[in-house]
């Protein structure tokens, strides 16, 4: 991209629409990922459209002349997967945040993809709805961003993750053409007309195309919520009460887990938070549905446990199921705690393995921690097997951030070792882009098929995947 | 700070992205540079000797309200506002302040000057701008300004300062308690009326005033532009006029005024052991008016009288919860008002856009965030807006305007005088919005 290129683009775009600024460029280098910290991707220029009919002249512009183009929603993603590592243009959808219409008769609303996942479930939840994929990073991913990463968090197990809910989609492809899918005019939820072309682009990773709108579904808030708290003196013995529940017909909205070194992050963090510091996990159950239910399965989820666990309390008290989300939800940000001085990285961080290899999983994280010396917190969504586990180090040491990257290495050998994906939620990007044969095989010739057909000139997200 | 501990202080910062849910920058903006997260990752890369540019650095790192909204909320408690201060005090040190700064910064150092050069401006200003009719101190320029926007509303200059109107010592019968009343610039030169009440509702308490005459500007707006040597001046100045005067406590009728003798002179004058010692006696006496007056020196609810007047409060960033957590204490008095009716809005700490200087640098886009405020002020269907500091004050004036909305805005302790004059008077006094 030279500079004649971007005269060209700030004349369809608009002066105040194209940065150039260093520093403005210098702010696009980075999302969340270690990678990110230890190398400058810089775009040449960064475009921010105020509307979604301003994104398809610029696409086709590139196109044109075959100017990388990367979406980027809030830069949360923890993989690369919104910086340019070879230039070009970057999109900024952040100020496409309009939400074009709630219809809560049909389930349903449409959205610009810049909007934040926790504002559009505010504006839900006043009306008794919500989108229920669920990320840590609700108060500022974007639903662009959720969708081309399938983001999801703790309830995946029992609401599904963000593509259960995407219905159709406005797109611009690479060479500027809009389309949608899911039909026109379609406002129903569910479809067996053509290929499913909406969810081919769930996950793609901005490198098929580009959501500027998206139509999704909603769900009817449930009435209440009930919390059961296990603790266990074997990982394994955490492993074996998750799969008990589920034998005993409970389907939990959300069991989340936290070993020994995210017990004492959060305790570290929030001395208020009375966790035994004693047990080897932690695990915690929540239940959802009508009152009736939700205290049916509480006591149910707590008598199994009983013979398996330490310890075992249970509660559907608002408050009291509020203040134990609380110990759960300071753990990530807790993490860098557990060592002063030195900080949390994203790395090797999301991987997802089958519900009974959980225990085999956990063990392993920790025995790579102690192989390279390294602390790692680690906690997540056992309901699904999909882990976070979060390095400390210092980031002065060239030495320990070279070690952690062979901890991230070895972390994701271990998931597909143990039948399981090496990212649950937070996608492939740059990061990943080097399991992708091994994970795949001969389909990953196919998705580079795809990608040939839908963006011949390799414009979008260019990289990104293995593409 | 060094260098090589902001550095590992802006490491921290595991660019999670939470900031840009909480600024109000960014969301008028929406660039990433415009968050606390973009300027952190410029600053982490200029302190690593990579190439920044310097300038870009010094304007990015300016374009921040200092409202500490980002830090309050930040989950790795990375208090990016503190270090943003500490990047610009780094980038003036490096490359100097602009040269307005500068010729204003050295107008207001010198006590002399500065009150020469306002009261010659308040004897021209009829030449120069228009007051706008009704209660509210506004007015816009005749002339184009620089650094000024053309509509913008500005109060005009008091005739004659605060500190002017009144001798040293304000004495009175059986004194229940002696404070110092810092009286920061704006209730001295512009909102004299605030610092008036101030001095009316403690005599009304039986509490004698002493408002020393050499006291002078807190520095916030020279600190917090990046020049902490000019800061510390100012900061030694204060605490040597302070501490000559013996007192009970030293009163303050501005959340930045507070916050600088509370939290800010500390953090200036770290390498000073000196001074730190004699900041300890007064900044443990400092209160805000609002505090002083419930939880120090209680009022007596039988002294008010009845005020007809339906309220909403602004918290300012630096006296509300993020700064001085004076937020309580402004609605018990105000409610302890007979008459007073207070609606609440939406999120009454929610910054206002002024950011002291801020709105003169960045004026649309502090226009903008504080149409989103003025909306909800529209929104609670109260008359008029109460809150604690000045620079608030105007730019809430002058964006009430601009949104054609009729309410004033007024200093909590000027309703609360108007309710002590009322009992005084035995009556009711009018209801006070124009
Ligand atoms: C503290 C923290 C907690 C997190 N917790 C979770 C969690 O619980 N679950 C989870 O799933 N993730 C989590 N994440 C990861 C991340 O926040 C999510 O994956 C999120 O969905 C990314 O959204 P974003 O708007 O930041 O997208 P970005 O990071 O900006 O982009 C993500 C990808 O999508 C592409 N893209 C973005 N917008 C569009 C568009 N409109 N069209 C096409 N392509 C687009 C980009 O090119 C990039 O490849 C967390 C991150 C953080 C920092």
């Amino acid at each position: 991209m030279n500079q004649s290129h971007i005269q060209q683009l700030i004349k369809i775009a608009g002066q105040d629409r194209i940065c150039t600024e260093q520093a403005d460029l210098m702010c696009y280098a980075y999302d969340s990922s270690l990678d990110s910290q230890l190398h400058r991707y810089m775009p040449a220029a960064v475009f921010t459209p105020k509307n979604a009919a301003d994104v398809s002249p610029v696409l086709k512009y590139c196109h044109e002349h075959t100017i990388a183009v990367t979406a980027r929603g809030a830069g949360t993603g923890q993989c690369g997967g919104s910086v340019a590592p070879g230039g070009g243009l970057v999109i900024d959808l952040s100020a496409l945040n309009r939400i074009v219409e709630i219809d809560t008769d049909n389930l349903q609303v449409i959205v610009e993809t810049g909007v934040v996942h926790a504002e559009l479930n505010q504006k839900l939840a006043a009306l008794g709805f919500s989108f229920p994929p669920d990320p840590g990073s609700t108060k500022m991913a974007t639903i662009g961003g959720m969708i081309s990463y399938n983001a999801s968090g703790m309830r995946a197990m029992k609401y599904g993750t963000t593509r259960e809910y995407v219905l159709g989609l406005e797109v611009v492809m690479a060479d500027g053409q809009v389309i949608t899918t899911g039909g026109m005019n379609c406002r129903s939820l569910k479809t067996a007309s053509g290929y499913e072309l909406t969810k081919l682009f769930v996950g793609a990773e901005g490198t098929l195309g580009l959501i500027t709108k998206a139509r999704l579904k909603i769900m009817p808030l449930p009435e209440k919520k009930g919390i059961a708290v296990a603790s266990f003196a074997k990982l394994g013995d955490a492993g074996k009460a998750v799969v008990e529940v589920f034998r005993h017909k409970i389907v939990p909205s959300a069991i989340e887990i936290l070993d020994k070194s995210a017990i004492k992050a959060a305790t570290l963090y929030k001395p208020s938070i009375k966790l035994p510091t004693d047990a080897a996990a932690v695990l915690f159950f929540e239940v959802d549905g009508p009152p009736p239910g939700v205290t049916y399965q509480a006591q149910k989820i707590a008598e199994v446990c009983k013979s398996i666990a330490i310890e075992v309390n249970w509660t559907d008290e608002p408050s009291q199921v509020k203040t134990l989300w609380e110990a759960r939800s300071v753990v990530g940000a807790a993490s860098g705690r557990v060592r002063p001085g030195a900080t949390r990285v994203y790395i090797g961080e999301d991987i997802c393995v089958p519900i009974t290899n959980v225990g085999a999983a956990l063990e392993g994280i920790q025995e790579i921690g102690e192989k390279y010396n390294t602390i790692i917190v680690t906690y997540g969504h056992v309901a699904d097997g999909n882990f976070h586990s979060a390095p400390v180090i210092d980031l002065d040491s060239p030495e320990e951030i070279e070690r952690v990257q062979q901890v991230g290495d070895e972390i994701h050998e271990m998931a597909l070792r143990l039948n399981g994906t090496v990212t649950g939620e937070h996608g492939v990007g740059i990061v990943r882009a080097k399991y992708m044969e091994r994970e795949h095989g001969p389909a990953l010739a196919v998705m580079r098929t795809i990608k040939k057909a839908l963006d011949p000139r390799n414009i979008l997200n260019p990289g990104k995947m293995g593409l | 700070m060094n260098a090589d501990a902001l550095r590992k202080l802006v490491n921290q910062c595991v660019r999670c992205g939470q900031c840009r849910s909480v600024c109000p920058v960014f969301q008028e903006i929406s660039i990433e540079s415009g968050v606390a997260r973009g300027k952190l990752a410029l600053l982490r890369s200029f302190l690593e000797g990579q190439e920044v540019p310097a300038e870009e650095l010094q304007g990015l790192l300016n374009k921040c309200l200092l409202c500490k909204t980002c830090g309050s909320q930040c989950p790795s408690g990375v208090a990016a506002d503190e270090l943003i201060l500490a990047g610009r005090e780094l980038m003036a040190q490096k490359r100097g302040l602009s040269p307005v700064k500068k010729a204003v910064f050295s107008v207001l150092k010198n006590r002399k000057v500065f009150d020469f050069c306002l009261s010659m401006a308040s004897l021209g200003q009829d030449f120069g701008i228009k007051r706008l009719p009704g209660k509210r101190l506004g007015a816009i320029s005749r002339f184009p300004m620089p650094g000024l926007a053309r509509r913008r509303v500005i109060p005009p200059f008091a005739g004659k300062s605060l500190r002017k109107q009144y001798p040293e010592v304000i004495k009175v019968n059986q004194p229940q308690a002696r404070v110092a009343f810092f009286t920061g610039c704006m209730a001295n030169y512009i909102y004299t009326g605030s610092g008036k009440a101030a001095i009316d509702v403690l005599v009304a308490n039986h509490i004698e005033v002493v408002l020393p005459k050499k006291q002078h500007c807190c520095g916030y707006p020279v600190f917090t532009a990046g020049d902490a040597e000019d800061g510390r001046l100012l900061a030694r100045h204060n605490i040597d006029i302070f501490s000559e005067v013996t007192v009970d406590a030293v009163i303050t009728v501005c959340g930045s005024c507070g916050s600088a003798w509370r939290h800010e002179y500390q953090r200036l004058l770290t390498d000073d052991p000196v001074y730190l010692k004699k900041l300890a006696v007064i900044a443990r006496k400092t209160y805000d008016i609002a505090e002083y007056l419930t939880e120090v020196k209680p009022i007596n609810k039988n002294d008010l009288g009845e005020v007809n007047a339906h309220i909403t409060i602004h918290d300012p960033c630096h006296l509300g919860a993020r700064g001085m957590g004076v937020t309580k204490q402004v609605r018990q008095l105000l409610s302890a008002i007979p008459g007073v009716k207070i609606s609440e809005m939406k999120e009454p700490g929610r910054c206002c856009g002024s950011g002291g200087s801020f709105n003169l640098g960045y004026y649309d886009i502090a226009r903008g965030i504080n149409d989103n405020k003025v909306a909800d002020i529209a929104q609670t269907g109260a008359d008029m807006v109460v809150t604690g500091c000045g620079s608030c004050r105007m730019h809430l004036i002058d964006g009430l305007v601009q949104n054609r909305q009729e309410h004033n805005v007024m200093h909590t302790i000027e309703l609360l005088a108007q309710s002590y004059a009322a009992k005084q008077a035995g009556g009711k006094t009018q209801k006070s919005i124009s």
